[in-house]
Formats: C-alpha cells, structure tokens, sequence
C-alpha cells in the first residue's frame, strides 16, 4: 500500500508540471500586455515599456522561464501584477471560496444522484422511473448558468428564500453561510447529481440482478438491509468514479456560477487573471487546481478499497 | 439632428427635479446604509495607477482633488480655496483651505499636494497631459502650491478635477510611484475607505470630522452631504443579478443596467430605471498614420456611405436611448459643446461616397477593424453594421474581435491596425479629449490640427478657445480621423425612497450625496 502511495505522488509531479509549463508558455506567446491592462488604453508607448522593465517582463523568455521555474522550486509563486501581493497570499483566498462551493455541490450531487438514482432502478419502467430519467435528462442538457439564473428567479425574487448573490463565510454563521452557497451549489451540483442518477440507476439494476442479492434475499434478510447494505454499497462504486471526475469538473467549472453569484472563487480570479493577463497569479490558480484535483483522485481512488474489500492497491 | 433621447431625458429630469426637491423637502437627516451593485472593481482602490475611469469609484467618494467639475462640466475649487495666475500666465498659485485634515488625523497641507501631484505628473492618460504643461510643482508655505507651468495655459483645473488626481497624505504615498498601487486611501473626503475586498466589495463609513464646502452641490462640485452612515459597494457582474438584487431589496441602487432592462424596471413595483443621457459617443477611430486609413479620401468616403441610425439602433436596441448628434462633445450641458463642421449628419451620401473612393488609392483591401470582444453590444454589433453598410459601395471591413488585453496592445501598433470601435465621454476640456493626442492610437497628427491645439492649450480667453475648439471641430468633420455614430445613454436602478441620486453624465460616482432609503 505504502508503494502503491508512493508511486502515486511520484505520477502527481508530471501531473502538476505539464499543465503548468504549457500554462507559462501559452500566456507568454499570446498577444495582450499586462501593463497596457493596468495603466489602461490612455498609456503612452513610454510608460508601458517602463512597466514592463518594472515588472521583468522585457527579459528574455528563456530568463523569464528559468525564473520561473526557480521560483516553484523554492516555493516562491512571486508577486501577482494587479494584486502587488505574493501570489502565495492571494490564492488561499480565492481557493477557500471555491473548495467550499465544490464540497457542497458535490454532497447535494452525490445525496440527489444517489436517492434518485435508487428511487428509479426500484421502480424499474413505471411511471416513477420514468420521470426521474426524464429529469436526469434534463439536468444534464440544461447550462449550468441558465439553471442558476432560473433558481434566482424562482428562489431569490419570486420566493424571497434565499439571497439574490453574494458570499457569507462560515465564520459569519452556519444559516448565513448556507442560504448564500445553496443556491450557487445546487446549479453547480445539478448537472452532475443528473449524471450520478443514470450511474446509480444503472448500476443498481445489474447488482439488483447478481446471485449474492438473491441469497440474501432468500437468506430473509429485510428488503432495506438488502438494498442498504448489499446493493448499494456495491452499486455506489462506479457513481464514486463520477464523484471524482465531477469534483474536478466543479473546480474548474465553477467560473460561470461563481460570475453569477458573485462568489469570490478561485475560477473567477482565474479569468480574470488571464484577462489582465497576470501571469503569476494564473500560473499560481493552475497550480493549486492541479494539485487539488490530483490529491482528489487519489483519494478516490484510495476509498475504492474501503467500498469494496476484493479491490486491494500494491 | 438631436432626437430621441427627449422623451426619457424629459422624465430623467423631472426624476431628478423630483427627488431633489423630495429631498430637500423632507430635511433628509443622515442614516442608514446605501448598498449599491455595481460591475467591476479593480484589485486595488488607488485610482492613479489606471485610466480605466470604472476603476475611480472608490475614490471618488473617498477623496478629493483641489478641483471638482459641476454639472456644466466646469471645474470649481475643492480642496482649493482659491487660484490666480501670474501676469505672464506662467505661474499657477493655488491656496488650501484651511483646517482640514485628512482621515487618518493629519493636516492637510502643500507638502501633500505636492507629493500627489508628482504621482499624477508621473502617471497615464490625464496626468501625462498634466506633466506636459507643468516645469514644476512647489509648496512656499504650508498653505501654498505654486505650479510653474511650460507657458500660459488655463487648461490645469480642469486637469486637476479629475479622480486620478486626487490629494492623498504624502504619508501614505510614501515612496510609491504611479504605477505603484497602494492598497488604502488616505484622503479628505467624507467617506473612509473601511474594507476594501477585491472582488467582492468596499465597505465606506462616513468620517465625522469631514469638512464640506458650503456651495449647493452640482457634480462632484459644492456641498457633499454623506447622507448615509454607511455606503456598501458590492460586485455583481452579471447585470441580471444586479437587477434581481434591486428587485428584492438587497441593494438600493444597481450601477450600470443594459437599457433591455427599462421596462420591467419600469413595471416592477417599488423601483425605477434612472436615465443619464448624453452619457458618451459610440466611434471608431481610423489609422491616419499609415496602412490604407491613412487615406483622408477613403475616410471622407467611408463617412459619408454611413447611416448612423441603424448603427446607433444595432448597439443601443432601444431608440429611446441614444441620439443621432455629431458633437464630439456628447453632454449638451457643457460650455464645449458644438456641431461646428457638420452638414447632414448620420445620413447617407451615395454621390460623396463614389466621389472620395474615385480620388482615394482605395482598391478594395481588406481594412483590419479591431473590436474588444468584452464589448461586444456596444462595439461588435456597430462594427458589423458598418461593415454591411460600407459593402455596398465595396468597401472591405474585415472585423478582428480580440481580448481587451490584446486589442489595447494592437491598436497601439500602427501596421496591426486600420480601424477600431471605440468610445468618447465628455471631457473637461477639450485638450483633454484622448482621441485629439497624437499618440493616442489613431496618430492624427496633421499639421493644421497640431496647431489649433497648441493655440488652445495656450489661449486664456474662453470665447476664443471655443472658436479654436470649433475648427478643430470642423477640421475633424473634414478629416475624419475618427467617426461618430451617436450619443448613448446609460441607464442605472434605484429602489423607492432612494434621494439625491443624479441624473447627470457628470458625477456618477455621487454615492455621497444620495439618501438610502428610510428603514
């Protein structure tokens, strides 16, 4: 096992630094100028050539990558252009909003998939069935900003439940911090609990089918400890496999909900980085997602094993 | 021809008579918390380091320059208890008022003038204009600045009322320099800079001890009254939520509304649209330095082979907001404003159009019209109109839509571009106006103009710089180093009960002077 883990941090360094270099080369060849977004379209020549000298970026790219790469190395992301702050002090804040809006999405993804996903493969081809894969169908065609914008309409302006945007955070309190991400969370999450539905239905019907269910059945064991603790559990496998994708999918696909609501998140922050063209703030955002998402997909693939006992890691 | 906008800039008066009046006569007494939605922020509130004016906002109700701009444009003493220039003109002596102090407790004095104003000398855009005319700044005594400028020139309050040169204690400036952000605001203005979130929002809390001027408010001019305790700036780029947000009562006011949006602002129960009109001109600005725009001819040509109306209607969407004027000056109420040069404006002319293309070298080559995809309503949607439009007469546009990082960086390059969309509010002064700087991208540098507009930076008397303006004018109508389709209007929601709120281009970051709503 601890091979096995070693093994995967050693893949997560590949992981992290294709994307990265790829990253710092596309932002560097790509036509726009970070000090014409800062002194604005008023700038003389002069005083954009003196703000590039400034923020070095008048050397050589092949200076400006050994640079760089120094800097990862030494933990040291730099100073983000806008901001005039060391990178490594201004993601967290941004990452925090964004981890948090994903966890949720992805609890109210999975407890939807999952419950609906059941509801159907017991109801197999009735009416119940039917309308829950209709809406699952649904879910997964309908943009994810359209939906946020119809959950404001109906929830925000109609209902008056919940705020129209904004961010709370937890240290504000527990109801505060709820009605201001359940909204963003649940148009985050939708799409993806639709897709854990069709999983989980699926996956149902062909345990619901295995000879070890009809033991157990046969064994008179409650339909509920049946469904419960054999086929779920078993069937709750490959939705895992969704989970980790999805929670990937969310971190760097939070951007237009984040707009929407008005969240300050890590997708945001990184489009607008990359329209002011702040290297090191984006190269500091493709970063942390990267680690984030490698760190999640071992840890999925780590809680394979505690789902199903057959499956062993060497 | 001024047409249109009557109607809505009717009512936006008599919006705006009304709630001046409700204010007045309600004695409005200071309280509560105006929270207003607005697009963007940048990362940090230091206005000097952009001439993004989006970015000012903070600022604006923050801090104070030594002159602000009323509502005909004018600049009149702020910080400034009074001014006068030398016999020869030469030297501009500004005394302080006296006893004010900024936030943080200390007093305002020249040194901080001085340490300001060398910022703004250093910085983009207006200050480089201001840098242009000024040798140098001085304090004599505390209360005193004395600017010594190249020549005489009457242009500097006017380049002084402006955000980015606000006063700021030389303490908090430090050593900063103009591309240098700092990160709080020490000011004199009656709101302090109290949370600053980027991208968020800003929390500004009223400053008890601030000290206004005793004029009647007009602009960012006279009295300030800080109505509100507190005043909450709060980011919601989606303009829909910015909308739904006013809707429920989460914010009192939401900046910046697309006008699709005035009917059920209109309709809605306990808000309402504001209109500004005359709030900027839609353009395009042509390469006169090289490539096939330098040809005056094909500019004549594409000119007059212009239909503004369906330009201004493929942009704006709704007739009631924009006007068919060709004052390069787009408020009426400022002393600049002229249509000097112009015949037959926004109709067009097949005879011209065949006459300039014969006496022009144009043979058909594609010309490179850039377009900021991030604007795209205002700008895509003029840019393909006019391309339609100018394909009749076989004139070729080939529309390059790129990033606003790119197309800052493009249009600045003269063999990148030919033509770019773009936008022109009203200026305090005409030196001033970007589109009239020879570096400004465009390159219009033509010796006649070059001239008229040394004699305005030089001429003291305003009736004769208003006739230099005009032929400047007159000289851009012959020219065209650049095109206006129209005037816009901009539109912006307020909920029931908000007072004081303005109607006006000028001063559209007045949050101090507006009332929230009663709790």
């Amino acid at each position: 096992m601890l091979r096995y883990l070693a093994k995967r941090f050693l893949l997560i360094l590949p992981t992290i630094f294709v994307p990265l270099i790829m990253v710092f080369l596309l932002l560097r060849l790509a036509p726009g100028d970070p000090a014409g977004m800062m002194l604005g379209d008023q700038a003389t020549a002069d005083q954009l050539a003196a703000l590039r000298a400034e923020l070095g970026l008048d050397q050589p790219l092949p200076v400006q990558f050994l640079l760089w790469l120094k800097g990862i190395f030494t933990l040291d992301l730099g100073n983000s252009i806008f901001f005039r702050e060391p990178v490594m002090e201004v993601i967290p804040r941004y990452a925090g909003v964004t981890i948090l809006l994903t966890l949720v999405a992805l609890t109210l993804a999975i407890v939807i998939g999952v419950v609906m996903g059941v509801i159907s493969a017991l109801n197999r081809n009735n009416p119940v069935d039917r309308g829950v894969v209709t809406s699952a169908v649904l879910g997964i065609s309908l943009p994810e900003f359209w939906f946020a914008l119809l959950l404001i309409f109906l929830f925000s302006v109609t209902l008056r439940w919940f705020p129209v945007s904004g961010w709370t955070p937890p240290s504000a309190g527990l109801i505060a911090f709820g009605a201001s991400i359940f909204l963003p969370a649940l148009a985050l999450g939708i799409r993806q609990s639709a897709l854990m539905t069709r999983m989980m239905r699926s996956s149902m019907l062909d345990v619901m089918d295995e000879p070890y269910i009809t033991t157990a059945r046969a064994q008179g064991l409650p339909e509920r400890k049946v469904i419960g603790s054999y086929a779920m559990r078993t069937a709750s496998i490959p939705v895992l496999t969704v989970a980790g994708l999805a929670a990937g999918y969310m971190l760097g696909g939070a951007v237009a909900i984040e707009i929407v609501f008005a969240l300050p998140g890590l997708g945001r922050m990184l489009v607008e980085a990359v329209a002011r063209r702040d290297y090191p703030l984006v190269e500091g955002g493709v970063l942390t997602i990267s680690l984030v998402l490698a760190v999640l997909n071992l840890v999925i693939d780590l809680l394979y094993a505690v789902l199903d006992p057959r499956i062993r890691y060497q | 021809m001024r047409h249109s906008m009557t109607r809505l800039g009717t009512k936006a008066a008599l919006l705006a008579g009304a709630a001046m009046i409700a204010g007045a006569a309600a004695a409005q007494e200071q309280g509560g918390t105006l929270t207003v939605g607005i697009s963007q922020m940048p990362p940090q509130p230091d206005p000097v380091v952009t001439t993004f004016g989006i970015n000012w906002m903070t600022a604006a109700v923050v801090c104070e320059g030594l002159f602000a701009v009323d509502n005909s444009w004018t600049p009149q003493p702020m910080l400034a208890e009074s001014f006068e220039y030398s016999d020869d003109g030469t030297l501009l002596t500004i005394t302080l008022r006296d006893g004010l102090t900024f936030q943080s407790g200390e007093p305002l004095t020249s040194a901080d003038v001085v340490a300001s104003l060398e910022r703004f000398r250093a910085a983009a855009g207006i200050g480089a204009s201001f840098a242009a005319v000024t040798e140098s700044i001085s304090a004599p005594d505390d209360m005193t600045v004395e600017i010594q400028l190249t020549g005489p020139t009457p242009i500097v309050p006017g380049l002084l009322a402006g955000t980015q040169a606000v006063i700021m204690s030389a303490s908090s400036i430090g050593d900063a320099s103009a591309t240098e952000a700092l990160s709080g605001l020490d000011c004199t203005g009656p709101y302090t800079l109290t949370d600053y979130r980027a991208d968020q929002g800003v929390t500004l809390t009223r400053w008890e001890d601030y000290q206004p001027r005793e004029e009647e408010s007009s602009g960012e001019a006279g009295m300030k009254h800080a109505w509100a305790d507190e005043i909450m700036l709060r980011l919601m780029p989606e303009p829909s939520v910015r909308r739904d947000s006013l809707v429920t009562g989460e914010i009192d006011v939401a900046m910046e509304l697309p006008t699709d949006f005035y009917e059920q602002l209109e309709s809605a129960p306990g808000v309402q649209p504001v209109i500004v009109a005359n709030n900027q001109s839609l353009t395009a600005v042509f390469n006169t330095q090289e490539g096939v725009m330098a040809d005056v001819n094909l500019r004549r040509a594409i000119y007059h082979a212009l239909e503004m109306e369906p330009i201004m209607l493929a942009s704006v969407g709704n007739p009631e907001f924009y006007e068919i004027d060709g004052s390069w000056i787009p408020d009426p109420n400022s002393f600049w404003y002229t249509t000097a040069g112009i015949d037959e404006f926004g109709q067009p002319d097949p005879a011209k159009v065949e006459e300039y293309l014969a006496a022009s070298d144009y043979n058909g080559e594609p010309i490179r019209w850039l377009v900021a995809s991030e604007q795209y309503q205002k700008h895509f949607l003029t840019a393909v109109t006019v391309a339609q439009q100018l394909g009749d007469y076989g004139i070729n546009v080939e529309i390059q839509e790129n990033p606003m990082a790119n197309y800052i960086q493009m249009r600045a390059d003269p063999t990148q571009m030919d033509a770019f969309s773009s936008f022109l509010p009203t200026y305090i002064d005409p030196t001033s106006i970007a589109y009239l700087n020879p570096t400004y991208p465009g390159f219009w540098t033509d010796p006649e103009k070059m001239e008229l507009m040394a004699q305005l930076a030089e001429t003291i008397d305003p009736d004769e710089r208003k006739a230099i303006f005009e032929e400047v004018h007159a000289l851009a109508y012959d020219q065209f180093p650049f095109i206006k389709y129209g005037t816009e209007a901009n539109m912006y929601g307020v909920r029931e009960g908000v007072e004081g709120y303005t109607t006006t281009a000028v001063g559209g970051y007045t949050f101090y002077n507006y009332a929230p709503p009663a709790e």
